[in-house]
């Protein structure tokens, strides 16, 4: 279980997947390709999950609650021990991007499928990971370190022009974030973000931003193996939006010209050399359409729930490098080995009623019929019968696909939401409809705020 | 009964806790289970075990037990309402938390006087928390739900006997 036996062995034995839903049946399939064992940590909640039913060997580790259970550090690090892993996969959100859980498992003999603590420390921090990326020479969106007052912040504001965005330092995911229009209202959404950011993050700073308003979300994937090499797999982008929630994701970002994709994927590298980055990771960016420049956004740690749309156009399978970087095994590739070719779009398929403002739908799915066929990838952990819980995030699965252009790959994926249906549940698919067939998106005239500003408003005024 | 084989797994485990700050851990593999809590619990069971350590007394540093913080005798029946008490409902399907987070004390008990602008308690649904309030001024008389467990939406949560 050392790392000299790993290092000569040049791979892992059995891996214990630390997270559920469809990113731990992702997990579970790389590592039957790899050859590994994978055991599933789940809960009282998921003891019938698919991914339990595909895993060589289950462990409970307690109630439904993810603060019982896949929150927990001790019960993560003991289910690997008592499963007799030699590693885990944190997947996604949980302990995925928390230090603690890396730590855990380098003290317990464990190896941790993810960058060290020290790196997620670092670029996990909006703060720490901005001062990075000045040094690097990366843009940075005009704005503050952490503010520690409202009048810290009133006075940031002022000078980088409103609107300003009020985001949380140990933040992501939207929570702790506020957009503020004028001075008179910063106060009040201080108060609230510093206190969604405390609770959700245990950590109430926050630092203040320029909001651009006609902005792309692009971000850039990375891997980084241990021997010092890292290379990208090109960008993403991931303007279809709610309330900062990625809904669309395609790859590559086909509205970005070939000059700002280099400048891009250049400024992520020059970042992740200075992370001294291992893993797969994220950085995002910014990127202001109307002046044609870009900024540094945040840096994930982790795989990310979009990471499938580079699989599809690369060829490369993300989560099994994972595997192999974290066995030790120098990257399977050269960066001039990777091409992107062709298009994907991914679709976030939740249990939630867009007539109800997005309100979660729990419940049983009656029927479960996704659509097959060329170019067309399900990542998913439903199956009819399934009881959507309501302990957990609404995702029911991703809907990926793919053709030789962007407009080839619209007309494949409208095709495949026809053919999409689930009984038991609301969902999003009828939104995904909705999205692909109108004109702004056919014409990839988007920015982050399209979705709300001009989709869901026509929706409403249609109903 | 616990063979050769588990020991050096039990082994790993105690060690490791032993370096934590973990307040309990307690994880479940095939027939073996293992149970550590700071007070100085230790189970280590390779056949049916589990009830036994089920039963067990759980006292633990913090406590990630919700269920023990809350205390009291609460939940009751709806049919023993006392006469003229007005019902809060759940809002949504969910899962009903008494408290704003795991160790504090709840938001409200029996007994308490609550008003509108009072939480009585948090129904999550799918990391939404819709925090609920009272929807008239008076005391609690009845709470009908266990912290932690799952209801429907219109189920019965909270029983409050207006001030007249």
């Amino acid at each position: 279980m050392n790392s000299s036996t790993l290092t000569e062995r040049g791979a892992l034995r059995r891996v214990l997947v630390a997270n559920r839903g469809e990113i731990a049946v992702r997990i579970v399939r790389a590592c039957r390709d790899e050859g590994i064992e994978a055991v599933v940590a789940v809960s009282d909640a998921d003891r019938d999950s698919l991914a339990a039913r595909l895993a060589d060997d289950v462990v409970h580790i307690g109630r439904p609650s993810p603060a019982e259970s896949y929150l927990r550090v001790g019960q993560i690090v003991c289910a690997a021990l008592v499963a007799r892993c030699d590693s885990v996969h944190p997947g996604y959100g949980f302990l995925a991007e928390r230090p603690e859980l890396a730590d855990a498992c380098a003290e317990n003999d464990l190896v941790f499928v993810g960058p060290p603590g020290g790196v997620i420390r670092r670029g996990g921090d909006k703060v720490a990971a901005r001062t990075a990326a000045r040094r690097a020479g990366v843009p940075v969106g005009a704005g503050s370190d952490t503010v520690a007052t409202v009048d810290d912040a009133l006075q940031v504001a002022h000078t980088v022009g409103y609107p300003v965005l009020l985001k949380a330092a140990a933040g992501g995911g939207g929570r702790g974030m506020a957009r503020v229009d004028r001075a008179d209202e910063l106060a009040a959404r201080f108060a609230v973000a510093s206190s969604e950011a405390a609770s959700a993050f245990g950590d109430g700073r926050l630092y203040v931003e320029r909001f651009v308003a006609n902005a792309r979300h692009v971000e850039v994937q990375l891997l980084g193996d241990r021997h010092g090499t890292i290379v990208h797999l090109g960008d993403r982008d991931c303007s279809v939006q709610r309330r900062y929630q990625k809904i669309v994701e395609e790859a590559p970002a086909a509205a970005l010209t070939a000059e700002l994709h280099h400048r891009l994927t250049d400024a992520a590298l020059a970042l992740g050399h200075e992370l001294g980055y291992v893993g797969a990771g994220t950085v995002e960016f910014l990127v202001d359409l109307d002046r044609g420049d870009f900024s540094f956004l945040e840096v994930n740690t982790r795989v990310q729930v979009e990471h499938p749309v580079t699989e599809v156009v690369t060829g490369v399978d993300i989560v099994r490098e994972q595997l192999r970087i974290a066995a030790g095994r120098p990257l399977s590739f050269r960066q001039a080995d990777v091409a992107v070719r062709g298009h994907a779009i991914e679709c976030r398929i939740n249990a939630e009623s867009v007539n109800a403002g997005f309100a979660p739908t729990p419940g049983r799915i009656a029927s479960w019929l996704p659509p097959e066929g060329p170019g067309v990838r399900l990542d998913s952990h439903v199956f009819a019968g399934y009881d959507v819980t309501p302990h957990y995030d609404s995702l029911l699965g991703k809907l990926i696909v793919s053709g030789i252009d962007r407009d080839a790959a619209i007309a494949n994926l409208t095709s495949a939401l026809a053919n999409f249906t689930v009984e038991g549940v609301d969902t999003t698919i009828e939104l995904h409809r909705r999205i692909v067939e109108h004109p702004d998106f056919l014409a990839d005239r988007i920015n982050t705020t399209w979705l709300e500003r001009v989709l869901l408003r026509d929706m409403r005024g249609a109903s | 009964m616990v063979v050769s084989s588990d020991l050096d797994v039990i082994k790993r485990i105690i060690d490791a806790f032993e370096r934590s700050d973990w307040a309990e851990i307690d994880v479940r593999a095939g027939s073996l289970r293992i149970r550590l809590s700071v007070d100085g619990d230790i189970e280590a069971d390779a056949d049916g075990g589990v009830d036994a350590a089920a039963s067990a007394p759980r006292r633990v540093r913090g406590g990630p037990d919700r269920a023990e913080n809350t205390g009291a005798p609460e939940p009751l029946l709806p049919s023993d309402l006392p006469p003229g008490a007005h019902l809060v409902v759940s809002p949504s399907p969910g899962i009903f938390w008494r408290s704003p987070q795991p160790g504090a004390p709840p938001f409200a008990s029996v007994g308490d006087r609550v008003d509108p602008s009072n939480t009585l308690c948090i129904v999550e649904v799918m990391k939404l928390m819709t925090h609920v309030k009272s929807d008239v001024a008076g005391a609690v008389v009845g709470v009908f739900v266990d912290d932690g467990g799952r209801v429907d939406h219109g189920d019965p949560l909270f029983a409050i006997a207006p001030e007249s």
